[in-house]
């Protein structure tokens, strides 16, 4: 049975609170209760008297190594908590050379799955007072209700074929390892079903996506392979992409992060879940994976390895004549 | 059809004339296409416009001619980014779109009858121009005169004539002129403008000081100011933020509560000191 | 002028405005709600608390073409004017609050911004009260409430099987007399008094939560505060909050040209993104987000209000529902409220 991450927050504020105070690290990005109990948020303390704002439950779904850039140019380390997919994240900017192993401290939290507060927050269970792991379920207890919510349903999608529960390399670990088991295979069904679609209902339905894009770019900051220095979107002079918000524009937008990103993508899904417009980001993504798995051979090409697959050439081995 | 404050008046550059010995600051002299436009034209020194290069953008510009002086516009540019490269890269006689004027304007009010303390850095005399131009074009209205203009090199020295022999030649006024670093030719004092400044002391009794340049001479500039006895009403600057529709629409040159396209850019020190720092 | 109209015949009167003019309304597609433009009744989502976007979409577009230039030869420009007559239906008390503020900003002062003037002189508004405020929802900090109709041309309530409908304006009368006719019945006015009074005194449970009384005086001395530095650590620097924000308006006005023809147009900006105030030349006056958060907030709650005497905020709570971060402007007014200005 896998521990539940509230029963460690009280080890993690003990912890963090005392590497605040010995200045073993300078800030800590952790989680902080939101709006609700269905919506934890990011959290950066840097003071001993804001650590009891950190929170651990079992709907913290953020990302958070992608502030991790905001402290590059700083000395002094940054503490952070890492569930398994964060930790593919931290591999992939320590691997595109963005941020410096050895100035992060990283609390290492193994995971079976955090549960889809989106689903949750409709069911008018009230403040939650109480999760418990049933095993293929969780029950959660809140003032207004309570219900047994089975994990197949109410877990977020990429945890139901993670196989990397566990933060490898961390400097500290909060509660015992979990067996690197999914639930169930990697499911490519919905990006089967749009490329079994003639090409005009795909542009069709992508083009519809498109339409309610609102070029917020929120996609592009919270995710952890859009790490460039200067992104080609902000660049002024030449201007690649305009400022008009127009379909052409969209796509140009949309296609050329899906292909900067691809095979550096560690699946963490975040673009996808902060879009306020709801794009079905990663079936772009995952498209792309499904492609690299198959043109490259690489079955991972999600775990950030020392060079990625397009980042490398070997003339010897290249199929084509002409690259 | 109510006149739409974004759609600029058509303009003919007349003239270029490379102001700096790497002609990295020219000043351009222009005029409306539209005599009625010209005619009505009618601004303030310190106002500034808006000045297009269709296809590349625009850019707010300080108007360095005289109100007094009618009949055309003249802004000097340093070349710094997009826009100013493409005006950099036009020739006399193509044609550029201009809107204005817009901001407010130095004091002349409160100027009248004070020793006027003028103090540029580079091609912050460009704005300063436009007003030491006025006051000279009505030398009796104002007391004594020092003008007091820095740049980094002799070659970097705007307004050449103007700084070099036509002001010189007025009743009771002196241009004081040094470089950061001189060169073979530069005989007159080398040494940072506040540096300079002190070294003159002028009186601030019934005077009034007003400065525009880098920022960072600024800083240094009203701190000497202090040391010599300037208040803060007595101490007249401008702001620059980057501004995009120039008549208060677009939110993006604020600081604080004021907006520098419309509020500013003349603030006094007084004025500057009740502002957040954030420019 | 107090009436009312039947389900069925505001689908009517929908339809015709569809056809004979640009009809804006709530849509829900692949599972968000938003106002766009529909071209019958039948695309039209009723049961919703409020649209993902605003109306601000309508009257000041993301992207706008201001004018057109030629310039092979010699320089020709040419003006372009909004015309297209559109009619907006289902706008929520908030989102008809937030154009006014917009307006203060946009029409008044020596210049009026033009196009949003030709826009929304060009525009009907059709407000619908709001049956069931979401959880995320705060008009009623800001005095405003469910049933808040100034700046509506037609509003309306839903009242059990029917509509009541008030005509407020002479384009709305308009549209009562002209599309709607034969569509509208005369209301009884006590009954009708009533309904709006209960939409106006209808519970808005997050209103309560959030007090904005004073806030912009304690703002006025919290320029230097270490909250400032602490809260926007966990901002991303996108820019949802302020585009789906109905009062946020700052713009960008860019070129784009080729062959020596092109336009100029207007654009969304945020002050949220990086290069917002980056001049050229490299200087940056607010290089970090501590700087642009506390400059989002200040605008909204202080600079604001000291210009044009109210709030740039309507409790519409987009924000605080769309922020991935929850830094939420509910969030921020009881965090300044509550904490202590530090030394």
């Amino acid at each position: 049975m896998s521990a539940l991450f509230t029963d460690h927050q009280a080890a993690l504020r003990d912890e963090v609170r005392k590497l605040l105070s010995d200045g073993t690290i300078k800030g800590f990005i952790g989680y902080a209760g939101g709006r609700d109990s269905y919506h934890p948020v990011p959290a950066v303390v840097t003071r001993p008297d804001q650590v009891d704002g950190l929170i651990l439950d079992q709907f913290c779904i953020f990302g958070l190594t992608k502030y991790l850039l905001d402290y590059i140019y700083e000395d002094g380390k940054m503490g952070i908590v890492v569930k398994g997919c964060d930790s593919l994240a931290l591999a992939r900017l320590v691997n595109d050379r963005r941020v410096d192993r050895g100035k992060v401290h990283v609390i290492g939290l193994p995971c079976a799955g955090v549960i889809n507060g989106e689903k949750v927050a409709p069911l008018g269970l009230g403040k939650v007072r109480k999760v418990t792991d049933k095993g293929s379920s969780f029950l959660v207890e809140g003032d207004k209700g309570s219900r047994e919510l089975p994990k197949a349903e109410y877990l977020w999608d990429k945890c139901l074929w993670c196989e990397h529960h566990n933060p490898a390399g961390a400097d500290a670990v909060l509660g015992p390892e979990v067996e690197n088991v999914a639930m169930k295979p990697r499911d490519y069904s919905d990006v089967e079903a749009l490329e079994k679609l003639p090409s005009a209902d795909r542009a069709a339905y992508w083009n519809r996506q498109f339409s309610r894009c609102i070029r917020c770019y929120a996609c592009r900051n919270v995710c952890p392979a859009c790490n460039c220095r200067e992104c080609v979107f902000d660049i002024a002079e030449p201007r690649w992409l305009g400022n008009t918000v127009k379909l052409s524009e969209q796509q140009m937008f949309h296609f050329t992060r899906a292909w900067h990103v691809a095979g550096r993508c560690v699946d963490c899904g975040e673009c996808e879940r902060v879009c306020p417009m709801e794009l079905p980001l990663m079936k772009l993504q995952r498209k792309l994976q499904k492609d690299i798995i198959k043109l490259f051979g690489n079955p991972k090409p999600f775990v950030p390895t020392e060079v990625e697959v397009l980042g490398q050439f070997r003339a010897t081995e290249d199929p084509e004549e002409f690259m | 059809m109510p006149e739409n404050p974004l759609v600029p008046h058509v303009a003919t550059i007349n003239k270029i004339t490379p102001e700096t010995a790497v002609a990295d600051v020219k000043t351009f002299q222009v005029t409306f296409d539209d005599p009625a436009v010209m005619e009505g034209f009618n601004y303030r020194s310190g106002q500034c416009a808006m000045i297009s290069v269709f296809g590349v953008g625009e850019a707010m510009i300080s108007i360095t001619s005289s109100p007094t002086r009618r009949g055309f516009l003249e802004f000097a540019v340093k070349r710094t980014g997009r826009v100013t490269d493409a005006l950099h890269e036009a020739v006399e006689g193509q044609k550029i779109g201009v809107r204005g004027p817009y901001g407010n304007h130095f004091p002349l009010e409160m100027m009248r009858g004070k020793n006027l303390l003028f103090i540029g850095g580079g091609i912050g005399l460009a704005p300063l121009r436009s007003l030491i131009n006025n006051v000279l074009d009505n030398r009796k209205e104002y007391g004594r005169i020092d003008i007091v203009y820095g740049a980094r090199s002799p070659g970097d020295l705007c307004f050449k004539y103007e700084v070099l022999d036509n002001w010189t030649k007025h009743e009771d006024t002196r241009v004081h002129l040094t470089v950061d670093r001189g060169d073979e030719t530069w005989t007159g004092p080398v040494a940072l403008v506040p540096t300079f400044l002190e070294q003159i002391n002028p009186s601030p009794k019934d005077a009034v000081a007003i400065t525009c340049g880098p920022p960072i001479m600024i800083k240094f500039t009203l701190q000497s100011l202090a040391k010599l006895g300037y208040t803060d009403d007595q101490i007249v600057t401008t702001l620059e933020m980057k501004m995009q529709c120039g008549v208060g629409k677009c939110g993006r040159c604020n600081v604080g509560d004021k907006y520098v396209c419309i509020d500013g850019p003349v603030f006094t020190l007084s004025q500057l000191k009740q502002l957040p720092p954030e420019f | 002028m107090l009436m009312t109209i039947a389900p069925d015949n505001l689908r009517t009167l929908l339809d015709k405005l569809a056809r004979e003019a640009l009809l804006v309304a709530p849509s829900m597609e692949d599972g968000v709600t938003r106002l766009k433009p529909v071209k019958a009744a039948s695309e039209i989502a009723f049961d919703y608390s409020n649209t993902a976007t605003s109306i601000k979409d309508f009257l000041f577009p993301q992207s706008e073409d201001l004018l057109r230039f030629v310039t092979d030869g010699t320089l020709k420009i040419e003006e372009i004017r909004p015309e297209r007559a559109q009619v907006a239906f289902g706008v929520r008390p908030c989102d008809l609050a937030a154009v006014a503020l917009m307006d203060k900003v946009l029409t008044t002062g020596e210049y009026a911004e033009a196009s949003y003037q030709a826009r929304r002189k060009n525009t009907v508004l059709i407000g619908l009260a709001c049956e069931s405020p979401a959880d995320t929802c705060f008009c009623t900090s800001y005095g405003y409430n469910p049933g808040w109709s100034a700046g509506a041309d037609l509003m309306l309530y839903k009242d059990g099987d029917r509509y009541l409908a008030e005509t407020l304006t002479d384009k709305g009368r308009g549209l009562v007399d002209g599309p709607g006719e034969g569509l509208f019945k005369p209301a009884d006015e006590a009954a009708a008094e009533a309904v709006k009074k209960a939409y106006a005194e209808r519970e808005v449970p997050f209103g309560k939560e959030v007090d904005v009384q004073g806030i912009d005086k304690i703002l006025d001395n919290f320029f230097y505060d270490q909250y400032w530095d602490d809260i926007s650590r966990k901002c991303l620097g996108c820019g949802t909050c302020t585009y789906v924000c109905p009062t946020c308006h700052c713009f960008l006005l860019t070129d784009e040209a080729r062959g020596g023809q092109g336009v100029r147009f207007r654009c969304w900006d945020s002050c949220m993104f990086a290069n917002y105030t980056k001049m050229a030349g490299g200087h940056n006056p607010r290089p970090t987000k501590k700087e642009r958060v506390r400059q989002r907030f200040m605008h909204k709650l202080n600079y604001y209000p000291h210009r044009y005497d109210s709030y740039l905020c309507t409790g519409c709570g987009r924000c605080v529902a769309m922020c991935p971060v929850g830094l939420h402007i509910a969030g921020v007014i009881r965090d300044v409220k509550g904490v202590k200005a530090h030394a």
